[in-house]
């Protein structure tokens, strides 16, 4: 099974193992495992994407920033699709729906991650968590179907380098 | 901390009527719509929503003021208190309960008063009230929070409040919520809303039993 299942396997496990009342730490550490099988998911794709070379690869997936990622997934979720340069390269606006799932997962997730290992002061329920494992595991899924299109290796970009390709 | 407690808790008991009534809206036009807000309402009448009230901090305000809100506030908690997660409240109840949030609310001059709160409150309001977009069609409502994201950015937190026996994990559940998030993105980019919506769920009973966040 793959690092991404496993923690996939742990969310759903963390967010049912209490049968009556869910207990905080074992929710929110679901939710952050949720968080990084898709975090995982896109970096391992990334470094993929660089090439076959397992050294290399070890080093590039050290390289994708959180905050860089989450803007890749708002540029890929704005109203219209790829805008500018990058609508170019893609060759259209069209942003292909998995690749808007795994997205629009991301961004949610990681707000839900900072909150779960940050914010005490508010209570996770099992049905928000549950909402938030199964999205989880849909955005994995999902990215097995987005495939090595322009728009897949565009947003693979984003991932990497951010908004630095503006300069 | 009681009080800031209290105020957001009665925020979001009145976000929770808000969102199924509409502002201003003729509310009991006929019997089906009340039967649909009855049983939608039990999420917001909930007991937790005026946990921390003490009236010997709404200092400043007149005596008969803060009587009035004490004696709104036993009311709320009283019929709050009767109802219960899989059984729609009374019209009666609802009534009472309405009245007494309403006096609590107008006293203490809790509204959804600012134009910026407003203007999303009504977006989303647009958006869940669309069949297409309609969570489930239950009508049970939402709450919402503007705030900042983790990375310091405009965003707003929606909570949609779902009947508790509704599967979260199933495909047409999670499909419903993305084309509710997709369709809140479009409407605050129409109205120029530069927050980013994300958008949670709990079950009428978490609703009812989760304490409010504060701070």
């Amino acid at each position: 099974m793959s690092h991404e299942a496993d923690l996939i396997e742990q969310a759903e496990h963390l967010a049912t193992r209490d049968a009556r009342r869910p207990k905080q730490a074992n929710l929110r550490r679901a939710v952050s495992a949720a968080y990084y099988a898709v975090f995982h998911t896109l970096v391992q794709a990334a470094s993929t994407a660089l090439g076959s070379d397992p050294g290399i690869r070890s080093l590039v997936a050290r390289v994708p920033r959180h905050e860089d990622i989450k803007r890749a997934c708002k540029v890929a979720l704005t109203s219209g699709g790829w805008q500018g340069p990058l609508r170019d390269v893609a060759g259209g606006p069209a942003v292909p729906s998995d690749l808007s799932l795994v997205a629009e997962a991301f961004v949610e997730l990681q707000e839900a991650r900072h909150e779960a290992d940050y914010n005490l002061s508010r209570s996770f329920t099992r049905v928000e968590v549950l909402a938030q494992v199964q999205a989880a595991k849909d955005a994995v899924d999902a990215w097995g179907r987005v495939g090595a299109d322009r728009s897949a290796t565009l947003f693979l970009m984003l991932v990497l380098f951010g908004d630095r390709w503006r300069r | 901390m009681p009080l800031p407690e209290f105020l957001q808790g009665v925020r979001r008991a009145d976000h929770g009527v808000q969102s199924q009534l509409g502002l201003g809206q003729k509310m009991w036009s006929d019997q089906a719509e009340m039967d649909r807000i009855l049983r939608g309402a039990a999420w917001w009448m909930s007991p937790a929503n005026v946990n921390g009230y003490d009236p010997a901090e709404l200092t400043g305000l007149k005596p008969q003021v803060v009587e009035a809100v004490t004696a709104a506030v036993e009311r709320f908690r009283t019929v709050a208190d009767r109802v219960s997660n899989d059984q729609p409240p009374t019209e009666e109840e609802f009534h009472v309960a309405l009245e007494a949030l309403t006096t609590i609310c107008d006293s203490l001059e809790i509204r959804l008063s600012d134009p910026a709160s407003d203007n999303v409150y009504s977006a989303i309001r647009t958006v869940l009230s669309t069949p297409e977009y309609g969570l489930l069609g239950t009508g049970l409502g939402f709450d919402f929070e503007l705030r900042a994201d983790a990375g310091g950015e405009p965003a707003v937190v929606v909570w949609l409040v779902a009947p508790d026996h509704i599967d979260v994990t199933s495909a047409d559940f999670q499909v419903r919520m993305r084309r509710v998030r997709q369709a809140l993105r479009q409407e605050f980019a129409r109205r120029g809303i530069d927050r980013w919506p994300f958008v949670r769920v709990h079950s009428v009973s978490e609703a009812r039993a989760t304490p409010v966040a504060v701070g």
